[in-house]
């Protein structure tokens, strides 16, 4: 069944200028799995995530989304307006500072839904219940719902963003270091909610990370990146635990172990 | 049955002066429908390797394992984690999972996995909680706050929640007490009886004795 995939990213090359972004990267995700994207600072891992979700141009390669409507799209293909309708209805993106994913000027409920707005919801109740319920889903307060993000901390905010990004119940979430400077315990919440979002909504995660831990938890398949390629790719706990590749090997042995 | 033919396994540490590291050559033997095969051989001589190269989470030098009708060594990622789900439990001596996440969701994961309704996974998992002898007030807390041998009992319950027809076992029984290792020698029998195949490494000879059908002992091969 070729046509089962959800999302494929084929020779993916992004260039700035004389210098690698990321080259001839390919990778593909089927409904409720999780891809992890891992290496140190500098390989590459934001830029192919920006990439293969229609943020930045590509220089070359071909991205693949099957939709809704089992009709496959290629983002290199298709007019701008027609990928914003598909970011929107297919796809979410949560960005490391939350700052960047959020309204900061609107209240926490109002960022849950004008996305529902955008994709059609119109009744003002409605959707003040859906946003009270997401809001309780990633353990914020309710009274908290028309209080703007700027007064809530940065985990807080971290949560009303994944609220935010999943309410339209995408199938494809992006997410560029969602856990990263959170403390333990909001990541383990974020975590746990995540799992759970995958498994009872059968959405797919496509997650950068520099966090091995985050990975090993949550990710079926991961991909190794140094310099703007892969050199390593495949089952997580094999990744992991038998690298075959001297930079993974390096990686995963400058972990603390806890 | 479980099929190992002519292993071999060998890490290339790159960052450690490019050492090569041989574990074992030319490993072989078989694991009939009902049969418990215990590895044995002193610590070094690759058991825990060899269950991790059977579960696929290390990768075959040369040789292979076979599950059935599936080959490990030329299985795509996605069906070593079909082979897990449906068919291939592991029970390892240390619990990974997501903290803050309640004992009872920990253990009923797998069924939900495997897409079980929550109702009956929930009640699967009471029952084998029980068996275990988990007090019941510490279901809804994270099993990471639990003691060593309570963990351990999770580990278990999670990997006989579902009847496995493979499980591979790394010391199930290593840290719990005289009464609960029988619960869980008895939990191996019933899978043995069940038609299970089973690899395990019990460095308890007793525990061994009473659940082993063969022995294989790595140090001879």
């Amino acid at each position: 069944m070729m046509q089962d995939f959800l999302f494929k990213a084929s020779n993916i090359s992004k260039y700035y200028g004389q210098n690698v972004g990321c080259k001839n990267v390919s990778l593909d995700i089927n409904s409720g799995e999780v891809l992890g994207i891992v290496g140190e600072s500098g390989s590459g891992k934001s830029t192919l995530l920006n990439c293969i979700y229609g943020n930045l141009k590509v220089d070359e390669g071909d991205i693949l989304l099957n939709d809704k409507s089992k009709t496959i799209l290629n983002f290199t293909k298709i007019d701008e307006p027609k990928l914003r309708l598909i970011q929107r209805s297919d796809l979410a993106f949560v960005h490391q500072n939350p700052r960047d994913g959020l309204r900061m000027n609107i209240s926490a409920g109002g960022n849950i839904g004008e996305r529902l707005m955008a994709i059609g919801h119109r009744n003002y109740g409605e959707i003040r219940e859906i946003a009270s319920s997401w809001l309780e889903k990633v353990e914020i307060d309710v009274s908290r719902i028309d209080d703007k993000p700027s007064t809530f901390s940065g985990g807080m905010q971290q949560r009303l963003q994944i609220a935010r990004n999943l309410v339209t119940k995408p199938r494809l979430i992006f997410m560029d270091e969602p856990t990263g400077g959170l403390d333990v315990s909001v990541q383990a919440k974020i975590l746990d909610l995540l799992r759970n979002l995958v498994r009872e909504l059968g959405i797919a995660a496509i997650i950068v990370t520099h966090d091995l831990g985050v990975v090993r938890l949550l990710a079926d398949r991961i991909i190794v990146m140094q310099n703007g390629n892969v050199i390593e790719a495949g089952l997580c706990d094999q990744v992991l635990d038998d690298p075959q590749h001297k930079y993974s090997q390096l990686l995963v042995s400058s972990v603390l172990q806890v | 049955m479980i099929q190992i033919k002519n292993l071999n396994k060998s890490f290339e540490l790159y960052n450690q002066n490019n050492t090569n590291i041989n574990v074992f050559k030319n490993i072989n033997f078989k694991v009939d429908k009902g049969e418990v095969v215990a590895l044995t051989g002193n610590s070094g001589t690759g058991k825990s390797t060899l269950l991790k190269l059977i579960y696929g989470s290390y990768v075959i030098s040369k040789g292979d394992v076979l599950i059935a009708d599936v080959n490990v060594r030329k299985s795509s990622p996605r069906d070593i984690l079909k082979l897990r789900k449906n068919k291939l439990g592991y029970v390892s001596q240390f619990l990974r999972v997501v903290p803050r996440v309640p004992t009872i969701e920990v253990v009923i994961e797998p069924l939900l996995d495997i897409g079980c309704e929550k109702k009956i996974a929930l009640k699967k998992g009471q029952e084998i909680l029980e068996i275990l002898k988990i007090p019941k007030n510490l279901w809804n807390l994270s099993p990471l706050t639990f003691s060593g041998g309570e963990q351990q009992r999770v580990n278990i319950a999670r990997g006989f929640i579902h009847n496995y027809p493979y499980l591979l076992l790394d010391e199930p029984t290593a840290s719990l007490d005289h009464n609960n290792k029988n619960i869980v020698l008895h939990l191996i029998e019933k899978a043995k009886l069940n038609g299970s195949a089973i690899i395990g490494i019990f460095h308890d000879e007793i525990a061994r004795n009473k659940v082993a059908t063969r022995e294989v002992n790595l140090e001879n091969l």
